[in-house]
């Protein structure tokens, strides 16, 4: 009698097995998150994108492939994988190749610090509780401040390397663009990290179980400096200079088209998650249920019941981001692009002296008035 | 458990190259080739590039990237301070902390002042 082949009963028990299990947990967690912001996220917000612009504008949008044009993105990333793999004459070959793979690796990088539920043992199958968090570092903000600052390489040598004038200029401007308000959004996290005490994205959300830091004064203010520069990092309307259609064609990705284009537009997507994550991290008690103590314990939902228990607080974070994804497509659609001048004149004269004041604001609510 | 907290990063960066590369290689493989002089010429919206490709620029954006690297600088020497002020604070050295971070924070706004006076901020002086 033959033996059976590996029966569900016993592929489960080998899951669940001490040594195996914490491996299934680890790359779950890769596969989660990396399907569904490179498989998810992003092709969605590229329809979202395209069906709210024609909202705002009284026009239907991609409304043919798939339910209510939903497979728009789908068909669109085929289109660009089987178009011509075009290289102009003028053009530097490795550096034009090689920026738009840049774009990804960071984007993809980023991902790998946000976290994206509470602390769970899923409901007892784990010997300890474990994070949600890919890699679980306890220098997370740094992280996230390091790989965003990468972006600009893909973008400056993109335009450098198509040697095109459109593009030259473009990455030029996105380049002093992002720098700049790295500065601004610097200022703004290092408030965060005075009123939470860590850059470990983890203990940023628990410090504020009491108080989401959006409503602290000192938070609301380091708030209104990190949306702008949001804007500008991901070069979105009404930041979106390096791309002016009116002046600069399209700016660094001029000279690009086909699937090196759809890595840019795939890049500028995945950014924007990651930073309306980092927005809701920091200011929006991530994946809290509401401010003022109303945790998940608070209303009486235990998030380490069972094993799919995470789920909720989870669906509540992706909520909160898919607010703030929302609004970049709301504000692109709404405002009008800023002038070069204006755009350095607000991040440079704005936004970077009033996040200094507001470091010295929190410093000093922190030593003489007890708190914020 | 696991070797490193650092393993799921190399795995990101992995794939983030695998997607890249993996994007690039099959749009090279099953795309269309047909390319001619017309195609392939820089895009100067339909009429011959003329000129020089790499123009001179403003020395501004040159400015910028310097005055960008000092305050970065800057900033990132705040970050441990702001780490550990609660810790000064709960061991009731915070008036220390205080006035240690206030005349960093002073120098650093000196900084920003002086290049403000000599026009540095002011795209189009």
């Amino acid at each position: 009698m033959a033996e059976r082949a590996l029966g569900l009963e016993q592929i489960i028990n080998i899951v669940l097995s001490a040594s195996v299990l914490p491996w299934v947990f680890f790359f779950g967690k890769i596969l989660f998150i990396f399907t569904l912001g490179f498989g998810v996220i992003a092709p969605v917000m590229i329809w979202v994108e395209r069906r709210v612009a024609a909202f705002i504008q009284d026009r239907v949008g991609p409304n043919r492939v798939g339910p209510l044009g939903l497979l728009q993105s789908l068909a669109d990333g085929i289109k660009l994988l089987l178009k011509e793999d075009l290289r102009p004459d003028e053009v530097r070959p490795f550096f034009f190749i090689l920026a738009p793979a840049l774009a990804a690796v960071p984007a993809a990088m980023a991902f790998a610090v946000v976290p994206f539920g509470p602390e769970t043992t899923l409901g007892g199958l784990l010997p300890e509780p474990a994070r949600l968090q890919i890699a679980p570092l306890n220098v997370g903000l740094l992280y996230v401040l390091a790989i965003g600052s990468l972006a600009v390489y893909s973008i400056a040598l993109a335009g450098w390397a198509s040697n095109n004038k459109f593009s030259v200029m473009g990455s030029l401007r996105a380049s002093a663009q992002m720098i700049s308000y790295e500065l601004a959004m610097g200022m703004a996290v290092v408030a965060v990290i005075l009123m939470s005490g860590s850059v470990d994205l983890y203990d940023i959300v628990k410090a504020q179980t009491n108080h989401w830091f959006i409503f602290t004064i000192p938070g609301f203010i380091a708030f209104l400096i990190f949306v702008p520069a949001m804007f500008a990092e991901t070069n979105r309307t009404p930041f979106d200079l390096p791309e002016a259609e009116a002046e600069l064609v399209v700016g660094f990705h001029t000279e690009y088209s086909g699937m090196k284009f759809g890595l840019f537009f795939l890049a500028e997507y995945v950014n924007m998650t990651t930073l309306s994550a980092m927005c809701v991290l920091f200011f929006f008690g991530g994946w809290e249920f509401l401010p003022f103590g109303l945790t998940w314990e608070g209303i009486g939902y235990q998030v380490d019941q069972h094993w799919f228990s995470w789920v909720i607080p989870f669906a509540w974070f992706a909520a909160k981001v898919a607010f703030f994804l929302f609004v970049f497509v709301w504000v692109r659609w709404t405002l009008p692009r800023f002038r070069y001048d204006q755009l350095m004149g607000l991040g440079w004269k704005t936004l970077v002296p009033i996040g200094i004041a507001n470091i010295a604001l929190v410093a000093g609510l922190i030593t003489f008035a007890g708190g914020f | 458990m696991l070797t490193s907290d650092y393993l799921g990063v190399f795995v990101l960066l992995a794939l983030g190259v695998v997607t890249g590369v993996g994007a690039l290689g099959a749009s090279y493989f099953l795309g269309a080739r047909r390319q001619s002089p017309r195609k392939t010429s820089p895009y100067e919206c339909g009429i011959p590039s003329e000129g020089a490709e790499n123009q001179r620029f403003s020395v501004k954006f040159y400015l910028v990237a310097v005055s960008f690297i000092l305050f970065d600088i800057e900033a990132v020497f705040l970050i441990p301070w702001a780490l550990s002020y609660q810790d000064f604070v709960h061991s009731s050295h915070g008036v220390y902390a205080f006035v240690m971070g206030m005349i960093f924070l002073g120098v650093l706004t000196l900084g920003l002042v002086y290049e403000w006076r000599k026009g540095l901020l002011d795209w189009n002086k």
